[in-house]
């Protein structure tokens, strides 16, 4: 659905966006992970139609940004990362204006906009002037315009930033909402637990290149393989370090004495039946052994790693 | 007409409308414009009863005080069209609210008309709600139904270009201010020159109504480049492009025609319009061949297909306007005339095109500055006026403004070598300068 080759961004000398390629299958959500100045907003720009790569091609839906924007406009949603609404309006008739520059029939537009204000759960301010709401309902109401034409694909550049925890948990109900309705999601956010509850697929961009991309699952498994196991020990624990380190399948073994009780972390590459084993060797009183465990890899651990250049 | 209904059901033009009309400035706008007008009004019409002339003298009371009210409104107009329209882009790009109007299936033309139709619509609101204050000058008498309703359509003109001046330069800024700023000193400057023409054309005798037909012509002109030239600043496309340049095109063909017209119609024809012709291609030469381009690789290529952007059309388009109509001229200054603002103005232009290739924003500068400065600096040398006899060689032939005064003086004409090799030079260098850009294009790929 969402399909770019090559894609490369410059500014006179700057690169924003350097040789990004990537595919995105139909009902995907993809979640675009990044720092800040990565180039994440550009390559939304891009797909938006909203900006002319400088190199490469970018396809939506099989039609190309650069030659048919028009085209690509009338299947896309797009939410920008900050915006402002036009005072002096009712929640209504902001909604009333895009769906009239979506072109939908005059017939049709009321129930296309109580549609999508039952949605974003706005049914109930629909006759609020847009400038007094809160930035949450801003955000949905946002939303709400960008659905309004029923799009196949939704680029959401940080559709919850600025919000409160409550307005979070809300948008990230409304967001789950929308793949399961089937639509194809390229979004992007600081907040990377929020993508890992219903991202599919994910991306991680530094400094302008794309550094990996897939599905969440597969990247997981990948670091998967390289746990990392922590153990609190009461007695002994440079003993334990000294055995540990004979292990031909630990590496990066960390001793943390100041802690009570003490704790070791090492990575593992040996299978689960060599690390049973291990950890029945710790067992020993001499060691004192209180804890084993592995510490589970989640979307900011595999954020930090990747850009730290591990998978690299 | 269902299409033009149809455009009214734009969705800008109503958004503008709801908000716009429920904003409170609008009301005190409307409200000052209407007290304004009532004052000036009543101390206009005060002073006319008061004449002790008697009633005879009424019917020119009643003239100075439809001509008084139409010059209040005008800069009253002047102040307050283009205030309605230096924020209506750039505001959304402020707001950052533009993004999201452009990613909609609106049109940029249907974007910037819905813009412009509040204002327009906000300028007909006040130009009407004068109307019964004004309507005391049909108890005075001297104006007719017909001068009342053509001042009110003057009136409106000048406030929609006004209104689209505004509306150009706020597409082209991201700032409110700075599109304020450029606007009201753009109009300073251009409406002097507009002022100028007014009152020369309020004074003068027997002026040809198609001389009224060709101003406007030239109006509308104006309107529809202003419009297009918007469009084209909100997103910069070839096909915009394409539009503004076949408006060009098309409005040249119909001033030529009109010009002929006014040529044919006279008992006696005037050979003073071609060689008015000449200093008007000069300019025309400049203009038409600024190298502008979309920024988009894609839409770059796409203008480049179109017959109209390309530089050799215009130079045999303009040429043979300004040379054609001279088979029916017996005049040998006329000819001179348009022969030296052929040979000036397309090698000038050339010139600066050829300077401006790579950054075509720097054309209105090279073009200026080589106007300026070629009209300018050669007059330096000129001790005495130029003669019959010393011309060949002169340095003074230079200056476009020197020549096209002295082949007006009459003075009599000989061929300026010096200004025709030195034309013919700068024509040459914009051409290895041309070529230049265009290889290196070719290797860039």
């Amino acid at each position: 659905m969402i399909e770019c080759l090559g894609l490369t961004r410059t500014y006179g000398d700057f690169v924003a966006l350097n040789d990004l390629s990537l595919k995105i299958e139909r009902g995907d959500t993809f979640g675009f992970i990044g720092p800040n100045g990565a180039g994440k907003t550009t390559t939304m720009r891009i797909l938006s139609t909203l900006l002319e790569p400088s190199e490469g091609e970018a396809r939506v839906g099989g039609i190309s940004v650069t030659e048919s924007p028009d085209e690509i406009r009338k299947i896309l949603g797009y939410m920008p990362d900050s915006f402002g609404v036009y005072d002096g309006m009712k929640v209504w008739e902001y909604l009333d204006f895009f769906a009239g520059a979506y072109r939908i029939p005059r017939e049709s537009r009321s129930q296309s906009i109580a549609d999508v204000l039952e949605l974003t759960e706005l049914g109930q301010k629909r006759d609020f002037f847009v400038e007094a709401r809160s930035t949450g309902m801003r955000q949905r109401l946002c939303l709400a315009k960008t659905l309004l034409h029923d799009p196949q694909v939704l680029i959401l550049d940080e559709p919850a930033s600025g919000l409160d925890p409550r307005a979070r948990i809300e948008m990230r109900e409304l967001l789950r909402e929308l793949t399961r309705m089937g639509k194809t999601i390229m979004i992007s956010s600081h907040i990377l637990p929020e993508l890992a509850d219903f991202c599919n697929m994910i991306g991680v961009l530094e400094a302008g290149s794309l550094i990996t991309a897939g599905r969440v699952d597969d990247i997981m498994a990948t670091l998967q393989s390289d746990r990392r196991i922590t153990v609190s020990l009461l007695r002994n624990a440079e003993k334990a370090m000294e055995f540990l380190d004979r292990d031909e399948h630990t590496s990066d073994l960390e001793l943390k004495e100041a802690s009570n009780p003490a704790q070791i972390t090492f990575a593992y590459a040996g299978e689960l039946e060599s690390l049973a084993l291990l950890s029945h060797r710790l067992a020993d009183p001499e060691f004192g052994l209180v804890g084993f465990e592995e510490q589970k890899t989640d979307l900011e651990d595999l954020f930090l790693r990747v850009t730290e250049g591990i998978v690299r | 007409m269902m299409n033009w209904l149809k455009s009214l059901d734009n969705p800008v033009f109503v958004k503008e409308m709801r908000v716009g009309f429920r904003e409170k400035k609008v009301f005190y706008a409307l409200m000052a414009w209407v007290v304004v007008v009532a004052l000036v009004a009543s101390l206009t019409s005060m002073g006319a009863f008061n004449d002790s002339q008697g009633i005879d003298a009424l019917p020119d009371a009643g003239v100075f005080f439809m001509e008084f009210l139409f010059w209040v409104q005008m800069g009253l107009l002047a102040m307050l069209a283009p205030s309605l329209t230096t924020s209506a882009v750039s505001g959304e790009k402020e707001r950052k609210s533009f993004d999201m109007l452009l990613t909609t299936h609106l049109s940029p033309s249907e974007l910037i008309f819905g813009k412009f139709g509040f204002a327009a619509s906000f300028i007909i609101l006040a130009l009407c709600s004068t109307i019964p204050l004004e309507s005391i000058v049909f108890f005075l008498g001297g104006v007719s139904l017909t001068s009342f309703f053509f001042s009110k359509l003057i009136l409106a003109s000048f406030g929609f270009l006004c209104a689209l001046y505004g509306l150009m330069m706020s597409a082209r800024e991201s700032r409110s201010a700075y599109a304020t700023g450029q606007t009201y000193l753009g109009l300073i400057f251009i409406g002097w020159l507009g002022l100028f023409g007014m009152v020369g054309l309020r004074y003068a005798s027997d002026v040809p109504p198609l001389v009224y037909g060709a101003i406007a012509l030239g109006v509308l002109y104006l309107g529809l480049f202003l419009f297009w030239k918007s469009v084209n600043h909100l997103e910069e496309r070839a096909h915009h492009l394409r539009v503004l340049l076949l408006i060009g095109l098309v409005f040249y063909v119909l001033f030529l025609a009109l010009i002929g017209l006014l040529q044919y119609s006279s008992p006696d024809p005037t050979d003073a319009v071609w060689a008015a012709s000449g200093p008007i291609h000069f300019f025309l030469f400049g203009m038409l061949m600024n190298p502008m381009r979309p920024s988009s690789k894609i839409e770059r290529e796409r203008f480049a297909r179109y017959l109209v952007s390309r530089p050799g059309v215009w130079m045999v388009v303009l040429s043979v306007g300004l040379l054609a109509p001279l088979a029916w001229c017996d005049d040998d200054k006329a000819i001179a005339i348009c022969f030296y603002s052929l040979l000036a103005g397309l090698s000038i232009a050339w010139f600066a095109r050829g300077m401006a290739l790579k950054n075509p924003r720097t054309y209105p500068s090279y073009l200026g500055g080589s106007w300026l400065l070629l009209s300018v600096l050669p007059a330096f040398t000129l001790v005495e006026p130029l003669t019959s006899s010393g011309q060949t060689w002169h340095p003074g032939t230079l200056s476009p403004a020197v020549m096209l005064f002295a082949y007006a003086d009459r003075t009599p004409i000989e061929v300026p070598m010096l200004a025709v090799i030195f034309y013919l030079g700068l024509f040459l260098t914009g051409l290895v300068l041309h070529s230049r850009f265009e290889s290196r294009a070719a290797r860039q790929g």
